[in-house]
């Protein structure tokens, strides 16, 4: 049970041109979030989390091919997400399967 | 904090990266096809297997890894047990927890505690609930609860320990604080029935097996109540199956039993009140087999998912003043607990709802 944590929505979005990679990628993300679009993830993470999440993705990326963007979104932005088709960006804290 | 419940029958969970991956078979009997659903692992901080599903040792290891627990239960929701990462390193803690309970005057006085804080929430809900339904048996048995509640408060401990350690109920303290709880909840559930605005019929509390679809959701809330609160007393470092109220038996988590006392009301009978007078679940929810009854499939997920929200709902937390949800409440209580035993506060405060 870990306490009350405080949690930011990061949108990641990522362009990475060997499939090798690009799988490699999409798996450590979807530890982390929730896979909304093709190569974009919508993650709710706390500091620990995202340092974590950063570190994964360093040991597996190569700076001069790839590119994931990271774009963190503010407690007042989140609320005023739209979206068409698909639900909005909301973390879950119960799995029924 | 995060809870995995595992539903679906025969289905594998295997361990894929950082994800758990649950393959579920096609059932045929509701026509539903095969299918797999991800779950990113490090997020889950315990996993309540409902069904004959299985979990792969490399997922068993990396759940126990992060520090997250496993507990099975049957098809019925009947806790079996569970799996976690040890006892804790609380050493100093579990000495005092011991200690307290061979302690006979001082652990009849934290008995009366959780008997308190139970049959206050009993009495609240009665009487909230009677605000708007004005009826005279309700008030009546809010009223034997008010007075039960004075007599706990009022309770005497004489000699050192049950006269005759044979027969410990008899003639003892504890005995009659048993008797009082046990008074408590006939008032108590003599009443429930009539605060239900659905045609199921509630012939009082019915246990091993229930045999009304509303003690079927009694005991399936209860169960995963237990649950969290095994977690809890772990993650503070108790021993969970020395209690104070409850006595010692083989494999009988009594102390996980003894903070559940308070927590019934709040969490349990509140939600099951509002399944029901919500219509959220109704008749068709529940399949009978042998006298007995119990929810199905569909039924089941509607009132996890409604236990859950009632466990992520946040309140004003009675004795410290601050916002917190009714499971991180859980985990406060045990904390409280440990630091009276460890003579850090004066007194264990039982939660007692508004």
């Amino acid at each position: 049970m870990a306490d009350n944590r405080t949690t930011t929505l990061y949108v990641i979005a990522y362009d990475i041109p060997s499939n090798r990679r690009r799988s490699r990628v999409h798996k450590i993300l979807s530890a982390f979030g929730r896979w909304t679009q093709y190569s974009l993830f919508e993650c709710f993470l706390n500091e620990r989390d995202y340092l974590r999440l950063q570190a994964m993705l360093a040991e597996h990326l190569e700076d001069a091919k790839d590119s994931v963007r990271i774009y963190p979104l503010c407690g007042t932005c989140q609320e005023r997400v739209e979206t068409v088709g698909g639900p909005p960006p909301e973390e879950p804290d119960l799995y029924v399967v | 904090m995060t809870t995995l419940y595992l539903t679906e029958p025969r289905s594998v969970v295997r361990k894929d990266g950082e994800t758990l991956v649950v393959k579920i078979p096609a059932n045929s009997q509701d026509g539903s096809a095969a299918r797999t659903v991800r779950v990113p692992m490090m997020k889950i901080d315990q996993v309540v297997v409902l069904a004959d599903s299985t979990l792969t040792t490399p997922a068993l290891l990396a759940l126990l890894e992060q520090e997250a627990d496993i507990c099975f239960c049957d098809y019925h929701g009947r806790f079996k047990g569970r799996l976690s990462n040890g006892t804790g390193k609380q050493v100093f803690l579990r000495l005092a927890q011991f200690q307290a309970h061979m302690d006979y005057p001082r652990r009849i006085g934290l008995a009366a505690r959780f008997v308190r804080g139970k049959l206050h929430n009993q009495r609240t809900l009665l009487l909230r609930s009677n605000r708007t339904l004005q009826e005279e048996q309700v008030a009546a048995d809010a009223a034997t609860l008010g007075d039960l509640i004075q007599a706990v408060d009022g309770l005497e401990v004489t000699g050192d320990g049950p006269p005759d350690p044979s027969r410990p109920q008899q003639e003892s303290a504890l005995g009659t604080l048993q008797g009082m709880e046990g008074a408590g909840a006939a008032a108590f559930f003599r009443s429930f029935g009539r605060l239900l605005k659905q045609p199921f019929p509630f012939p009082g509390r019915r246990r091993r097996p229930p045999t009304d679809p509303i003690n079927a959701l009694l005991s399936f809330g209860y169960t995963l109540l237990l649950n969290h609160l095994l977690s809890a007393v772990q993650l503070v470092g108790f021993d969970p199956y020395v209690g104070f109220l409850h006595s010692p038996g083989y494999g009988k988590p009594a102390l996980a039993l003894d903070l559940m006392e308070e927590m019934r009301t709040p969490i349990v009978d509140s939600v099951v009140l509002t399944v029901i007078n919500k219509q959220i679940i109704q008749p068709h929810h529940f399949e009978e087999q042998f006298g007995t009854y119990r929810l199905t499939g569909p039924g089941r997920k509607l009132f996890l998912q409604q236990f859950e929200q009632r466990l992520n709902t946040e309140i004003q937390h009675p004795a410290f003043g601050y916002r917190a949800s009714y499971r991180r409440c859980l985990e406060l209580q045990a904390r409280l607990l440990a630091k009276f035993l460890l003579g850090e506060v004066p007194t264990y405060r039982p939660f007692q709802i508004r």
